[in-house]
This record gives C-alpha cells, sequence and structure tokens, in this order.
C-alpha cells in the first residue's frame, strides 16, 4: 500500500514535472469567491492564490487518494472525462501546461470565470469523443 | 529684422537642432521599448529560413498521410487502423532533435490532438489541447504557411515548427514538431549574430541621419555667418550675389542710401573709428526697419534697402526713407572731444514691378542716388520712369542727331610705368554748357531703337579720332545687344584698317546669346580687334562671359577696386581672377584707382593697366596730353 501511494506521489509529480506554476496560480485566482485546497504538496502555489484546510475549501486541487464530495480539478486529461465532480483538469502534455474546464459542470456548480480564462473552456460533449464526431458533425465540418 | 528665411539665425539653429535631437530620442525610445517585439520577430524570421530542410522531409510524410485519407479528420478519428498507420508514417520524422511530434487540429477555436507519434504520455483520441500561445497556430491555420518560432513559455522546448496539412485546398490539420534546446542553440548563434548586426545596422543608419540633419543645419547656419556682418547683424553683399534669383523684388521698393563724404572721416579719424561709426549707424537704421525688410551693406559706405510693400503705400516708404535720413543727420559722435555729424543721400526706385530683374531696380535706383549726390546731397530722389523717358527720350533724340555727341577720354596706363597703353571713349552729350553723363541717358534709351542709332554715333566719332590721329588707342563700349547688330558690325567691318587701335569693351548685360556673340566675336577677331570684358565684379553674369566668350583683356570693376586695400574679400576676388586671367593670357584691366596704395596692391596680383582718377580724369581730345 505505501508502496502504491509512493508510485502514485512520483507519478503525479512527474505529471506536474514543469508545470507553469504562474500561469496554474493567475488562473485560479480567477475563480471568484472560491478557496482551494492544495492535495499535492509538491506544487507550490503563489499566495495570489486563496488556500485553505481540507474542511473549509470550496475546491480541492489534485485529489489523488481523498476520497471527498467536493468539486476537485484533477491532474489528467483521462480523469477529467471520467469523474463528473471535477469541474477541470491541470496537467502537462507535450511539455506544455494545460487548464481545461468544463462549460457545464461549471454552471453546475454556480461558478463563474473572468473573460480571460475563456481559452480554457470546452464544452462537455469536446470530451467525448462520438459526441464531438456526432454533435459537431466532423465529417461534413470536415 | 528677418532675411526672408533664406538662412538661419543663431536661435533658429539651436530650435531645430532640439527637434532634431527630439525627433531622434523618441525615435530610439520606441524602437529599443520595442526591442525585444522585434528582436523575436527577426529571430522567428531567420529561424524559419534556416531550417528549409527539415521543413521539406516532413512534406513527404504529410503527402503520405493525407493520400491515405479521402477525409483526413474523420478517418483518423474514427478509424483506428488508419490512425496506427498514419502515427507509425509520422513517426519516420523522429529524431534526436524532435521531442514530440503529433497533429491538431481546429474546430470552433479549439485545438484537438489527432494523431500522435509518441508512446509516452501518447494524446487520447480527440484530446483537447491548449496551445502555449493560440496565435501562432491560429495564424499558420489562416494564411497556410508554415511557421517557426522559438519557445520562451515552455522549458524543456527548444523550438516548434508548425506545417499546414492542407487537403482540397483548406487547411485541416496541423503538424506540430517540437525541437529540442539543443537543436535550437546551434541555430541560435547565428541567429543572435543577425539580429545583432540588424541592431548595429538600424542604429548606425540613425546615427547617420542625425549628422546628416546636424550637417545641413551646420550648412545653413555657417551661411548665416557668411552673409552676415557679425556686429551688426545686417546683410552683406556676398548674401546679395548668392541670392539674386531668390530675391522676389516685385515685393519690394529698392533704395540705395550712401553716407556722404565718409572717406574723410576714414582719412581723419583712421578706418578703425570709421569703421565703429559705420556699424554704429548700420545697426540703428537697421532698426527702423520692419522683420520682412532687409538691409544689406551693399559697399563700405552704400546701404541697399529692400523695403516691403506689404501693407506699405509709396506714401509710407517716402515718410520710412526721410525719417532715415533725418535719423542720421541728427545722429552725432563724439570722437576725441568733437561732434561729428553726417548726411546721407538716398536714391529709391518705386515702381518695381516694371524691371525685369533686380539688377536693373538696383541700377535705377542707383541713377536716382547719383541724382541725389549731384543736388547738394543729404536728400532723396526717385527714379520716375513715367516721366524721365518722354522728356529725356524726346531731347536725346534731337541731340542725338544734331550732333552734340562728343566722347571724353580717359588714359589706361601700365601700372608698373604710368605710360598711356590707350583711351577710352567716355559718352558724353552736349547740352550748352552742361555735359550730360551716360547714367542718365543710358537707362532711358535702353530697348529703344534709339540705342543702336547712338551707338553707331560713338564709332563714327572714333574712327574720326583715330583717322586724325595715327597713334592714338581708343577702346569703345558696346553692349552684347550692339554686337548681335547687322549695322554694328557692318561699320565695324568697314573701319578694320584701323582694328589694330581699337579695343571693343563688352558693357555688363544681364541676358546674353553666347552663341551669337561669340561668333560675332570670331568674326571680330578675324578683322584684328581687341576683345576685353567690362564692369567685371558688378553683376552675377560675368563669370559666364569669362567662361562662354573668347577675350583678350578683363575689366575690374570700380566698385570692386575701391575696397581691395580694405575688404579682404574684395582682395581675395580681385587677386583670384588676376591669376585665373594671367594664366589664360588675358590682360587685367583696373579701373576707380585713385591712390597710390590700391595701385601697389594691384601690381602685386601682376595686373598690367589701371585707369581713374589716380592717372586724370576723363578729358576732351583737345585737352589730352598726347605727348
Amino acid at each position: 500500500m505505501k508502496k502504491l501511494i509512493y508510485i502514485l506521489s512520483l507519478g503525479i509529480t512527474l505529471l506536474c514535472a514543469d508545470i507553469d506554476i504562474m500561469k496554474v496560480s493567475d488562473t485560479l485566482s480567477n475563480i471568484y469567491g472560491v478557496k482551494y485546497y492544495n492535495n499535492d504538496k509538491s506544487i507550490l502555489l503563489d499566495s495570489t492564490v486563496p488556500t485553505t484546510t481540507l474542511k473549509k475549501a470550496d475546491i480541492v486541487l489534485f485529489p489523488a487518494g481523498l476520497d471527498i464530495n467536493k468539486i476537485t480539478i484533477v491532474n489528467s486529461y483521462a480523469k477529467l472525462r471520467l469523474e463528473e465532480k471535477s469541474i477541470g483538469a491541470i496537467y502537462t502534455f507535450k511539455n506544455r501546461t494545460q487548464i481545461i474546464f468544463v462549460r457545464e459542470r461549471l454552471k453546475k456548480n454556480s461558478l463563474s470565470l473572468s473573460k480571460e480564462l475563456n481559452q480554457y473552456i470546452i464544452n462537455e460533449c469536446q470530451l467525448n469523443l462520438i459526441c464531438l464526431a456526432n454533435h459537431y458533425k466532423i465529417a461534413d465540418v470536415f | 529684422m528677418k532675411n526672408k528665411n533664406l538662412v538661419f539665425t543663431h536661435g533658429q539653429l539651436y530650435y531645430f537642432m532640439l527637434l532634431a535631437y527630439i525627433f531622434i530620442f523618441i525615435l530610439f525610445l520606441y524602437f529599443y521599448s520595442n526591442i525585444d517585439v522585434y528582436d523575436k520577430k527577426i529571430k522567428n524570421y531567420f529561424l524559419t529560413q534556416s531550417i528549409q530542410d527539415l521543413d521539406q522531409a516532413s512534406n513527404h510524410v504529410i503527402s503520405k498521410i493525407i493520400n491515405e485519407d479521402s477525409n483526413l479528420v474523420k478517418s483518423n478519428l474514427l478509424k483506428k487502423d488508419i490512425k496506427e498507420k498514419n502515427e507509425e508514417h509520422l513517426s519516420y520524422l523522429k529524431n534526436k532533435d524532435v521531442t514530440s511530434l503529433f497533429i491538431v487540429f481546429r474546430l470552433e477555436g479549439n485545438f484537438f490532438v489527432l494523431l500522435d507519434a509518441e508512446e509516452d504520455n501518447k494524446a487520447q483520441v480527440g484530446q483537447v489541447f491548449i496551445p502555449e500561445d493560440i496565435r501562432y497556430y491560429n495564424q499558420v491555420y489562416k494564411t497556410g504557411k508554415s511557421l517557426s518560432f522559438i519557445q520562451e513559455k515552455v522549458t524543456g522546448l527548444g523550438f516548434t515548427l508548425l506545417k499546414p496539412i492542407i487537403q482540397n485546398r483548406k487547411v485541416v490539420g496541423l503538424l506540430v514538431m517540437d525541437y529540442t534546446q539543443s537543436r535550437l542553440s546551434s541555430i541560435s548563434n547565428m541567429l543572435d549574430l543577425m539580429v545583432r548586426y540588424i541592431s548595429i545596422f538600424f542604429f548606425f543608419l540613425l546615427f547617420l541621419i542625425f549628422l546628416f540633419l546636424c550637417y545641413m543645419l551646420y550648412v545653413k547656419y555657417t551661411k548665416n555667418k557668411i552673409y552676415q556682418n557679425p556686429k551688426t547683424g545686417t546683410l552683406n553683399r556676398v548674401f546679395l550675389s548668392e541670392n539674386y534669383e531668390k530675391i522676389d523684388f516685385k515685393n519690394y521698393y529698392v533704395a540705395l542710401a550712401d553716407l556722404d563724404f565718409f572717406k574723410r572721416v576714414n582719412n581723419i579719424y583712421g578706418q578703425k573709428t570709421g569703421d565703429k561709426i559705420l556699424n554704429l549707424l548700420i545697426y540703428n537704421l537697421s532698426t527702423l526697419l520692419k522683420p520682412e525688410d532687409m538691409f544689406i551693406q551693399y559697399s563700405g559706405e552704400e546701404f541697399l534697402l529692400l523695403i516691403s510693400k506689404k501693407n506699405r503705400e509709396e506714401i509710407a516708404l517716402k515718410n520710412l526713407l526721410e525719417d532715415i535720413r533725418i535719423h542720421v543727420e541728427r545722429t552725432r559722435f563724439l570722437i576725441k572731444d568733437e561732434y561729428l555729424f553726417l548726411t546721407l543721400s538716398i536714391g529709391a526706385l518705386m515702381g518695381t514691378d516694371l524691371e525685369k530683374s533686380l539688377h536693373d531696380c538696383i541700377h535705377k535706383a542707383d541713377t536716382a542716388l547719383y541724382s541725389a549726390k549731384h543736388n547738394g546731397r543729404n536728400n532723396i530722389r526717385y527714379y520716375d520712369t513715367s516721366q524721365a523717358k518722354r522728356i529725356y527720350r524726346d531731347k536725346l533724340q534731337e541731340m542725338i542727331f544734331s550732333d552734340k555727341l562728343v566722347c571724353f577720354y580717359q588714359p589706361i596706363c601700365s601700372l608698373t610705368d604710368s605710360s598711356v597703353h590707350h583711351y577710352e571713349a567716355l559718352l558724353r552729350i552736349k547740352d550748352g554748357d552742361t555735359i550730360i553723363f551716360p547714367d542718365k541717358i543710358l537707362p532711358d534709351l535702353e530697348d529703344s531703337y534709339l540705342y543702336s542709332h547712338l551707338t553707331k554715333k560713338i564709332i563714327e566719332y572714333n574712327v574720326k579720332i583715330l583717322r586724325m590721329d595715327s597713334n592714338i588707342k581708343i577702346s569703345i563700349n558696346l553692349s552684347a545687344d550692339d554686337l548681335i547688330n547687322d549695322s554694328v558690325i557692318s561699320l565695324l567691318a568697314q573701319n578694320a584698317d584701323l582694328s589694330n587701335r581699337i579695343l571693343i569693351e563688352i558693357l555688363e548685360n544681364k541676358s546674353i546669346n553666347y552663341k551669337k556673340v561669340e561668333l560675332t566675336i570670331q568674326k571680330l577677331k578675324l578683322f584684328g580687334y581687341k576683345i576685353c570684358i567690362d564692369d567685371f565684379g558688378s553683376g552675377y553674369a560675368n563669370l559666364n562671359h569669362l567662361l562662354n566668350l573668347s577675350i583678350d583683356y578683363l575689366k575690374f570693376d570700380g566698385s570692386i577696386i575701391k575696397e581691395i586695400h580694405h575688404d579682404k574679400r574684395a582682395y581675395s576676388i580681385v587677386k583670384t581672377f588676376a591669376e585665373f586671367c594671367q594664366e589664360n593670357g588675358i590682360e587685367v584691366i583696373a579701373e576707380f584707382i585713385d591712390n597710390e596704395e590700391v595701385k601697389e596692391i594691384l601690381i602685386s596680383f601682376g595686373v598690367e593697366y589701371g585707369q581713374g582718377f589716380y592717372f586724370s580724369p576723363g578729358k576732351p581730345y583737345e585737352e589730352l596730353d598726347l605727348d
């Protein structure tokens, strides 16, 4: 069990390697009226991001190994697809920091982002390949 | 008092230099503050150029991928086997310099991964992709052209090449190739060098522009210094001769003012005191004028006033000139416990719009000044174009046709031994006991039929003297118009047997047909006549005479000769042209020699002959001492 947790932590750390802390801090601090609990201590967020205890937090960041009933932001695309409680994901892909939020989930949790973050918001349908292909009529578009 | 913006004053120079400094500084600041932007743009451009070979290799792979599918995005999203095959094709581009290799497509502003050649951390099918700088990606979609850029925001990457995938003339996707930092560094040294050279070149160019601006301003300012009397700030004759054409004389009244008997002041109190008095007087007089007027020191104590006609009627001009005259009359100078009083004579021309050139205006103002001098000095005379011609022409016609025309003869002597070389025939008209001088006659006869009659009369008169006296040599003044007058040339040809004792002096003329005149000169020289340019140095056209006509003699105008013993510029001009004449086999005559000092200077220049009151005034033939 301990070994598993260690490997997971390492994996998370590796996954989160080279993450753009400034970009992430800037994004998180632009979500109005929320407080965070950062479960990944290897990621040192800026002081502009309001953090608190797990109990008082509105959103939990990178809740790997935690069994909680709170809004989360996960650390992979795969998890974002699977976990409906997660409103977004922050991870690196091809050395690039990826920050993604799902519109419908934000709305469901009465969360709003400032206009500058529109570039990070996708629709729920875009997470699902079939929905993507059908909804956007891929064959016709291309 | 302004100089019509033909030169810069001291203050204007600093003003324009300050403007130039500010402009250059702002330009420099702008580029310096945006240096990162330009640095990035230039580097990205050169990067694109330098990785052409890498770009070429990917074309082959892309064409393979496209050929496999009729619809690239649909097939690769929905058909696993096609996707895997294409990812295999893509993997052929992998090498040690490439860290990532994937294809993305855009849908409603968002990007999604289509193909990923990597095995580790491989993207899921249709995975959302957030670009590090979406502008580059959108630009490639828009232009359909490859783009490379240095990765500044992403650690671990050197640079990225984005290549459009075009199917059916539409960009359907982008191939993203990330290169390592080591690959970048091999190129970046060259890029840094290029950017550095471009920056140096650009700043050097700015510097050159700045130097050029400073030089232009300096030239203007230097001209200002040459044109101005440093003690009084007024303009001098150099300004006039260099800006003749630029002055719009029709907008001015022209007046010539001359201090009466000022030479005595120099003789009695010395040149230095004389100059001090002059400078003070000039300064005071110039303050009576408006900024749009011009005050030009024409010669030592002679001033040319160009009075602007703007908002000034003729009565206002008359009042102004009278004020100037009275100001001089009432000014007293205390010199060694003695008071010195001076007076001023002024000649003016008001109807300048009828004249052809500024030179003509000055000439007529000079005529009026002459009249003022002859009428007791300390007064003002106006050249009257309307009445004078009527009176004079009628009377002159009568005089010319009734043989009242005479010539006085003034000797031209060798400067070394004072022997007489020849005599200049000076036109006079005898009106009872009164002798009328040519400046009273000739201006009114210009452009009239009487002029050529007069010329022929002068030639006939002198031919008579030459036939009577077999020893005397005479020079006759002819204008350029005379030289292209067939009847005049015919008369000279008829008397060609006397040509070895006749010298033709060509008068100063504002416009001259050099071809025709030169043709005539050649004819006359064949007859044996000698040719001289008269009044050299008085007008701007003389230099052209010198260059375009074949002459034997050159006569310096008196206005420049009388200054050589105290004016450095007059001294230099005469010396230079005397040397020029010696080198070109032209003999030189200087007129208006009225003292020993001037004569000695001319001898030192190698000038051969002189004329003037120092030798003798003009006299009738009967009074000449021919022995």
